[in-house]
């Protein structure tokens, strides 16, 4: 035994192997060990475990879902810390302090008007939230949901889809999720031709294709999907109608929603004010935001609320 | 002198004649007694017509001294001194671009005139009524194709969010919206006025504390953010409010809402300097804009020093203006003139 295991009074490598933890993973169901600082699984943090069986509440998923460079991270990061203001529509309470992670590497990057880090492809290193969500559901009541949201790497979604199972946590989450934030970037969808309209229809049909026995029994117990065009601030058109800009834009994508995905709107959001390009040595060009004024960020996740 | 009086009387600075306060309003005259066309321009919020004539025309000392009755009324005086602007620049450190706003050295700005509040949709009315989108003097010749894409939602000339060449009945109040900064300028044109510098504007939110100490205060009351004297995303409404409210975060002169409520134009344009020389693109031309907004996120972008941009064209919900003016060529108020003589 080291002086650190000593002292911790840890117990050995040896004995970890056969400690079982009394909760199962949140996110695959896979039994947990102590020491394991993920799923073996799946690479949930066994942190989010842990947080949700103190809570002792049935958890909702919701699964962010975009190609890479759809703003995911700056979506999820900027929605908790707004969740969070007290002029929210609905609150959000984070369980943990990993919770706050993401939404710390965010707010810091955006206030000093930069954008966060690339999310790592690999999946033990994502950013997972466990938060408890309350709105007024009426005058007199109010609802209060526990929600569960990783921060998936856009590469991962993209491998995730060419070769299902390869992260395992994706799928695992999106079988579960309620309710789907798809996020596309409008000026991509607006410029790129057809290249973003087959993403979002391949994400849609793996989506579809969680849920096979559902449409077996014609009882929709698919999720949500909430298609949010992102960096909207870039694309009037997606701002002004984002159902219209969706049928003119992306018809592949909207023709498959209608016949497969019941549940479905289509949203515009942004972060910046403004935003500039600078060459930079290594990466091409980078985008810097010059100020943030968000718009259209929390009323996806209102509507999935009330969806789920 | 003390400083009420200073910045009730400028002229005392360039006069350095003892100036009685009130001296202004000694000479109050009955509206009938003041020509129609001079009351119009008065009523416009165009004063500086009247002090400041175009060459042959020359005013009563009636009519100038209703117009300094205005200016006194609608526009503050705000008193020489330095400001510490901020540059804008792109800096790149091994492999992270960042972006900072670096110090300057001092930059001296001379005693002006500052609007009091944002121009409001009423004031802006006036200037739509008065044919100011037909008035080619009033535009850059390079922007005059354009400018009849300027319309308002039912194609009338005018701002962004208006309909039918009116604004929102229940919005007269509230600052003038969704127009650029060519319809800015033209406006400021038009009511014998110029869009404040970045200096000016900077120096009107922090000339209060800025002597004697070295460094700039960051908001008009202080250096501590409070939602409650402005209006930004952390006050809740979201939207835009009437220029009168938000009372708590006026300056010690009575301007109100330098910060928060909509950004606001100033006279420059928006330019990034970058320390290495790497290129900086913007999609297009962009115009500093001041103070942040109803739907400004963090307070720290929302300070007297923060400096942004908006496309030159950007005919936003959250971006308006105010206007200023120097004190050169003014005609002094008329009974300064006679102790002059």
């Amino acid at each position: 035994m080291t002086a650190i295991q000593s002292y911790r009074n840890l117990p050995t490598q040896g004995d970890v192997e056969t400690q079982q933890l009394d909760f199962s993973c949140v996110c695959c169901t896979s039994e947990l060990v102590e020491m394991d600082p993920h799923c073996q699984q799946c690479y949930a943090p066994i942190e989010v475990s842990r947080s949700v069986a103190a809570r002792e509440v049935q958890p909702e998923f919701i699964s962010v879902l975009g190609a890479s460079n759809a703003g995911k991270t700056v979506y999820l990061g900027l929605l908790l810390d707004m969740l969070g203001s007290r002029c929210s529509p609905i609150r959000a309470t984070a369980q943990g302090t990993f919770s706050i992670s993401l939404q710390e590497q965010v707010v810091n990057a955006l206030q000093e008007c930069r954008f966060p880090e690339k999310t790592p492809a690999e999946s033990d290193l994502w950013k997972w939230l466990h938060c408890e969500l309350s709105w007024a559901k009426n005058k007199k009541q109010t609802r209060q949901i526990d929600f569960i949201a990783p921060d998936f790497a856009g590469e991962a979604v993209a491998g995730e889809l060419e070769q299902p199972g390869l992260y395992p946590a994706i799928g695992e989450v999106v079988s579960r999720s309620r309710g789907v934030l798809l996020l596309c970037d409008s000026a991509e969808v607006r410029d790129s031709g057809p290249r973003e309209d087959l993403f979002a229809m391949k994400l849609a049909s793996y989506i579809s294709e969680l849920y096979p026995q559902s449409a077996r029994s014609k009882k929709s117990t698919l999720p949500a999907i909430a298609i949010v065009f992102t960096k909207s601030d870039t694309c009037p058109e997606a701002e002004e109608d984002p159902e219209q800009f969706a049928q003119n834009n992306m018809p592949r994508f909207v023709d498959f929603c209608q016949r497969k995905l019941p549940t479905r709107r289509f949203f515009a959001a942004s972060v910046t004010g403004a935003s500039c390009m600078v060459a930079d040595d290594h990466l091409g060009y980078r985008n810097i935001p010059l100020h943030i004024e968000p718009r259209g960020i929390i009323q996806p996740l209102q509507w999935l609320v009330e969806k789920c | 002198m003390s400083l009420s009086s200073l910045l009730r009387n400028p002229f005392r600075q360039l006069t350095d004649a003892p100036v009685p306060l009130g001296s202004i309003s000694g000479s109050r005259k009955t509206s009938s007694e003041i020509p129609s066309d001079v009351r119009r321009l008065i009523r416009d919020h165009r004063y500086f017509r009247v002090l400041a004539p175009q060459k042959g025309v020359e005013f009563d000392d009636i009519s100038v001294s209703s117009a300094w009755q205005a200016v006194e009324q609608a526009m503050a005086l705000v008193p020489e001194g330095t400001v510490l602007l901020r540059s804008p620049q792109v800096f790149d450190a091994a492999e992270f671009v960042g972006f900072d706003n670096i110090h300057t050295d001092p930059t001296p700005v001379k005693a002006f005139y500052l609007d009091r509040t944002a121009v409001t949709n009423a004031d802006f009315l006036r200037f739509v009524e008065a044919g100011g989108y037909a008035h080619a003097d009033l535009w850059p010749e390079e922007i005059l194709p354009i400018v009849l894409q300027f319309t308002d939602q039912t194609g009338h000339p005018g701002p962004r969010h208006w309909s039918g060449g009116q604004p929102p009945k229940d919005k007269r109040d509230h600052p003038v919206v969704g127009v650029c900064w060519y319809e800015a300028s033209a406006y400021a044109k038009w009511a014998g006025k110029q869009l404040p510098t970045p200096a000016q504007w900077q120096r009107a939110g922090t000339w209060m504390r800025s002597s004697g100490t070295s460094a700039e205060i960051h908001y008009p009351w202080g250096n501590s953010f409070d939602p409650k004297k402005a209006n930004v995303w952390a006050s809740g409404h979201h939207q835009t409010v009437s220029v009168t409210e938000y009372e708590q975060g006026n300056t010690l002169n009575g301007i109100r809402q330098l910060i928060g409520n909509v950004w606001e134009w100033v006279d420059a344009e928006y330019v990034i300097y970058s320390s290495n020389g790497q290129p900086v693109l913007m999609p297009e031309s962009m115009g500093e804009v001041r103070g942040g907004a109803f739907d400004t996120y963090f307070s720290s972008h929302a300070t007297c020093q923060f400096r942004t941009g908006k496309a030159l064209t950007y005919r936003g919900a959250n971006v308006g203006f105010r206007c200023g003016r120097g004190l050169e060529r003014l005609s002094p108020p008329p009974v300064l003139a006679n102790e002059d003589d």
